[in-house]
């Protein structure tokens, strides 16, 4: 005998649910939505009592947290599921998470937890293991079901990124090396964690015992539990007074009518069609990771091709054929959960414009990933560390396709994408009395600019994609946590952005000084969309890239502290560091560059370390922005005069101390970066042809020759680039 | 779940207006907070662009600022709004184009702007920045950021029959007589190469 409606099995009721959708379309079969045709009124009053019990829930909840990460910048989400795992709706927040909550349910019903461990009134269930539809050992699922005289009639979930995760390599919650799945941290499978609404001892010695900051995780855990038991008894409240019949068909009516809510949106805003996009980016492992570890002793390019079909029918359906194989990195996506929380990333904010953010839109999309690719991976002992951000690099991808869509569509108001960047700085160290501390910092993550538009400049520190809520807090609060890093200034500097017709927004840096370091500091810088990146923020129409992503510079060995004391200042950006290098202000010893993820590296007394963020990618051609946006860049100090005459071709000059753009030898000037195209450009067949050489003879560096061994060895990409540059079917890298 | 009127919202000059950044940031909301985009914005948009792009043919679709897909004698082409023809829409239009690529360090740090010149990146022969031009205006059509030796990438293909037969109801007068898909490869299939 099941727990499930009418004593089923959630077994049986997880197989009618995905048979019930492929043989009629409608989700549960529901061809009619008879409860919103009956009384609309009263629906839209029960759904909205669903989603204020979720916004509740984690309004108050987050206050249990000690952590900035959760109260400050919002990264967590309450959730109402189905018995089955689909989230009916949530709170706003960490939003993505919706699609892997729905695959963590599963595997516990699939694992048969229904007969053992049991799943009865009072349990606590937690996951955060990417190889069971979790994302990454930093995002940690609590589950509390809700019964109604003994049938499991829905589950309450809570979700929230925690502060370090006890990784072997470094501290961090967000680790760029991690070679195995052994030097992930504490990752644990779908387990029972406590009964009769108590939280069992054991897992608070867990949290003391595996991670670096034990008592941050533990007050999350907490967060967590309390969360979901507002959302449990918010629900047998709404069960009370609506009646549980109600109850069950309307939840699923719901899901139903968002999914046909988003299907009418596609079907306004999209074009059939076939999208491609590339990604890829290098795991900087070599060096890093000790004698211990040999075997991962390199760097991993990580490629990932996008063809995208939109079907006729509203489906996304994504080939990613010639994906780079699985490796000793940290972006391996061993399961849905990691798979499908990204793609969530990507449609809630394009498509689901609803009170409910749910999983209607899952039914949607589907994918096919080569076998043994790092986001198939068949290795159980590889490291999934950032298991969410191997699939999260198309984020940015499906996000540009979506906005040439809305485009063609002349639906120019919703082209909105930026790129997935903007990542967590992680200090960590000891004090000198000899307490160990550490911490993430999410300042950067909540803040991205966004790219331009067709009509528009992108806007600098504005969004985030992956959590539709969150804020890049107050400086003050995230130095309190890492005492030594002092942020010395926040500034959107000029020229950080991809130059267009319109810009990119600008992106942001960050300048810290390094004071009273202790007896130990180092920092990493944990990126979600990957570590070096080189493919991402894409111009459109003719813009060109955007700033980058994520980079940063570390001076070691700085006459800051003396600056200071003797009153002489300090720089605030990276362009004033090199200025005042340049004129002998500054003194520095060795610099030292990153991209994207960055690696544990050490830090002293008077150290500085700029990061550079966004600076998002531009739209159309940069000689055809407008005269009057250039000057306005000038005299506010968003362009530099170097990059207005270079890039945009303006003929400016300072007039009374303002800059002032001279028409006519403007469009001179312009008329001669033409011709200047003219005669640097090749007829693409000449271009072609002296390229395939360069392909004939394998002129390719390892890392590319990496990628495109695995593009070579898929039967789809390989014949297809074989075919593009016209060579025999055994070219072979 | 009510639908704004499009009549009411979203008239022509609406469209004009967005097209060139000038509608006012309340009526902008406006249209972002419509709960569906009316059905017939499409044929609106046409309609502007038909009156304001110089293009004699009918446009079926826009791609980009300056590249159009237009109907020419019984066939579907690329066409740009200076007038260049970039052949079969089936076949990625970077083929008919110009091309320059940025390969080195020095010539990519030119878009890159901010970043400081002793930086290590861009890295030379990881990636390049190929820059595609219009062969009769010389507009920057299309920029990519690829590896040396990636293949050129055909962004949009859209199914464009189906479209105007499934989606907006209107089927074009003259269908393609082949299945959808990419014709790039047989393209350069003709293309002669040494061996």
């Amino acid at each position: 005998m099941g727990i499930g409606e009418g004593t089923k099995s959630l077994f049986k009721m997880l197989n009618e649910r995905d048979r019930l959708i492929k043989e009629t379309g409608y989700f549960c079969g529901l061809e009619k939505l008879e409860m919103h045709d009956e009384d609309p009124a009263k629906m839209t009053r029960f759904n909205w009592r669903l989603t204020n019990a979720c916004i509740t829930a984690k309004e108050s909840a987050k206050l249990l947290s000690a952590s900035p990460t959760v109260r400050t910048f919002g990264e967590c989400l309450f959730m109402l599921l189905l018995p089955e795992g689909d989230c009916v709706t949530a709170s706003h927040g960490l939003a993505g998470h919706v699609a892997s909550a729905k695959e963590q349910v599963a595997q516990m019903i699939k694992l048969g937890f229904e007969d053992n461990p049991g799943i009865k009134e009072g349990d606590i269930f937690a996951c955060n293991h990417p190889r069971y539809g979790g994302t990454h050992a930093a995002d940690n699922y609590t589950f509390v079901p809700v019964f109604h005289k003994g049938e499991l009639v829905a589950w309450a979930c809570g979700i929230n990124h925690i502060a370090e995760v006890g990784c072997a390599m470094y501290s961090a919650s967000v680790p760029v090396i991690s070679p195995t799945a052994f030097t992930d941290g504490f990752t644990y499978p779908p387990m029972k964690i406590g009964e009769n609404f108590q939280i069992a001892k054991w897992w608070n010695l867990l949290w003391t015992e595996k991670t670096r900051m034990g008592n941050f995780n533990i007050l999350d855990s907490n967060m967590r539990v309390a969360g979901s038991l507002m959302v449990h008894n918010a629900m047998l409240k709404v069960i009370k007074e609506f009646g549980i019949d109600y109850f069950r068909k309307a939840l699923r009516e719901i899901l139903e009518r968002e999914r046909r809510r988003c299907t009418t949106i596609i079907r306004r805003q999209m074009i059939p069609g076939i999208y491609r996009h590339a990604y890829w980016r290098t795991s900087q492992n070599k060096g890093r990771v000790g004698p211990s570890f040999s075997f991962a002793d390199k760097n991993f390019p990580i490629h990932t091709p996008l063809e995208l079909h939109v079907t006729t029918e509203g489906h996304f359906l994504l080939n990613l054929a010639g994906t780079s194989r699985q490796d000793y990195h940290s972006w391996n996506a061993p399961s849905d959960g990691c798979r499908r929380l990204a793609l969530a990333w990507w449609w809630i904010p394009q498509f689901v414009h609803s009170i409910c953010i749910n999983t209607a839109f899952d039914y949607l999309v589907d994918y096919s990933i080569p076998e043994g690719s790092h986001l198939n991976p068949t290795d159980p002992q590889l490291s999934s560390a950032i298991g969410l951000g191997g699939m999260a690099t198309l984020m940015t991808p499906l996000w540009s396709i979506c906005k040439r869509c809305f485009f063609s569509r002349g639906v120019l108001e919703e082209d909105w994408s930026a790129t997935g960047c903007g990542g967590l700085l992680e200090p960590e160290g000891v004090f000198d009395v000899g307490v160990p501390w550490s911490f993430g910092m999410f300042g950067a993550a909540g803040a991205w600019s966004t790219d331009a538009s067709s009509f528009k400049d992108g806007i600098p520190a504005a969004t985030c994609g992956f959590n539709p809520q969150s804020d890049m807090g107050e400086i003050e609060e995230w130095d309190l946590y890492e005492p030594p890093l002092v942020c010395l200034a926040r500034k959107l500097p000029h020229d950080l952005y991809g130059h267009g017709k319109f810009r990119g927004g600008t992106g942001i840096t960050w300048v810290f000084g390094v004071f009273n370091a202790g007896q130990r500091l180092s920092i990493s810088f944990g990126s979600g969309a990957g570590p070096q990146i080189v493919g991402p923020a894409v111009g459109a129409s003719g813009a060109y890239p955007g700033g980058y992503t994520d980079w940063h510079v570390v001076f070691h060995g700085t006459n800051l502290l003396e600056l200071i004391e003797k009153g002489k200042g300090y720089p605030t950006t990276l362009h004033e560091i090199m200025q005042w290098i340049r004129e002998g202000k500054l003194k520095v010893g060795e610099i030292e560059y990153y991209s994207g993820g960055m690696p544990s590296v050490p830090l002293k007394d008077g150290d500085i370390y700029v990061l550079a963020s966004h600076g998002e990618a531009g739209w159309g051609d940069p000689i055809e922005r407008d005269i009057g946006l250039i000057e306005k860049d000038l005299n506010e100090g968003w362009m530099s005069p170097g990059v207005a005459k270079q890039i945009y071709g303006a003929a400016a000059q300072l007039v009374g101390g303002k800059w002032k753009l001279d028409e006519k030898d403007t469009i001179r000037a312009r008329q001669a970066m033409r011709q200047a195209r003219k005669a640097k450009a090749k007829p693409f067949k000449e271009w072609w042809s002296h390229e395939r050489d360069g392909v004939l003879n394998k002129e390719f560096r390892d890392e590319v020759n990496y990628i495109y061994q695995d593009v070579l060895k898929d039967q789809k990409s390989g014949p297809e680039f074989c075919k593009f540059w016209r060579l025999d079917d055994d070219y072979a890298l | 779940m009510t639908e704004v009127s499009s009549a009411e919202v979203v008239s022509k000059e609406t469209i004009r207006l967005l097209m060139e950044g000038k509608l006012s940031s309340e009526d902008l909301k406006k249209l972002r907070h419509m709960p569906f985009k009316e059905e017939d914005r499409f044929w609106k948009y046409l309609e502007v662009l038909q009156e304001t792009v110089p293009i004699k043919e009918k446009i079926l679709l826009r791609l980009s600022d300056h590249l159009y897909i237009v109907a020419k004698g019984g066939k579907k082409i690329v066409k740009c709004d200076c007038g260049q023809e970039f052949g079969d829409y089936r076949v990625n239009w970077k083929l008919s184009s110009l091309v320059y690529v940025r390969k080195t360090k020095e010539e990519m740090q030119q878009v890159y702007s901010y970043l400081p010149k002793e930086s290590p990146y861009p890295e030379e022969g990881l990636v390049e920045i190929r820059e595609y031009y219009c062969p009769g205006c010389l507009a920057q059509l299309g920029v990519e950021l690829v590896p040396p030796g990636y293949p050129s990438i055909f962004e949009m293909l859209p199914d464009i029959d189906s479209f105007y037969r499934e989606w907006l109801g209107r089927p074009l007068p003259q269908e393609d007589t082949d299945p959808f898909g990419d014709k790039t490869l047989e393209e350069i299939s003709r293309w002669p190469v040494k061996r």
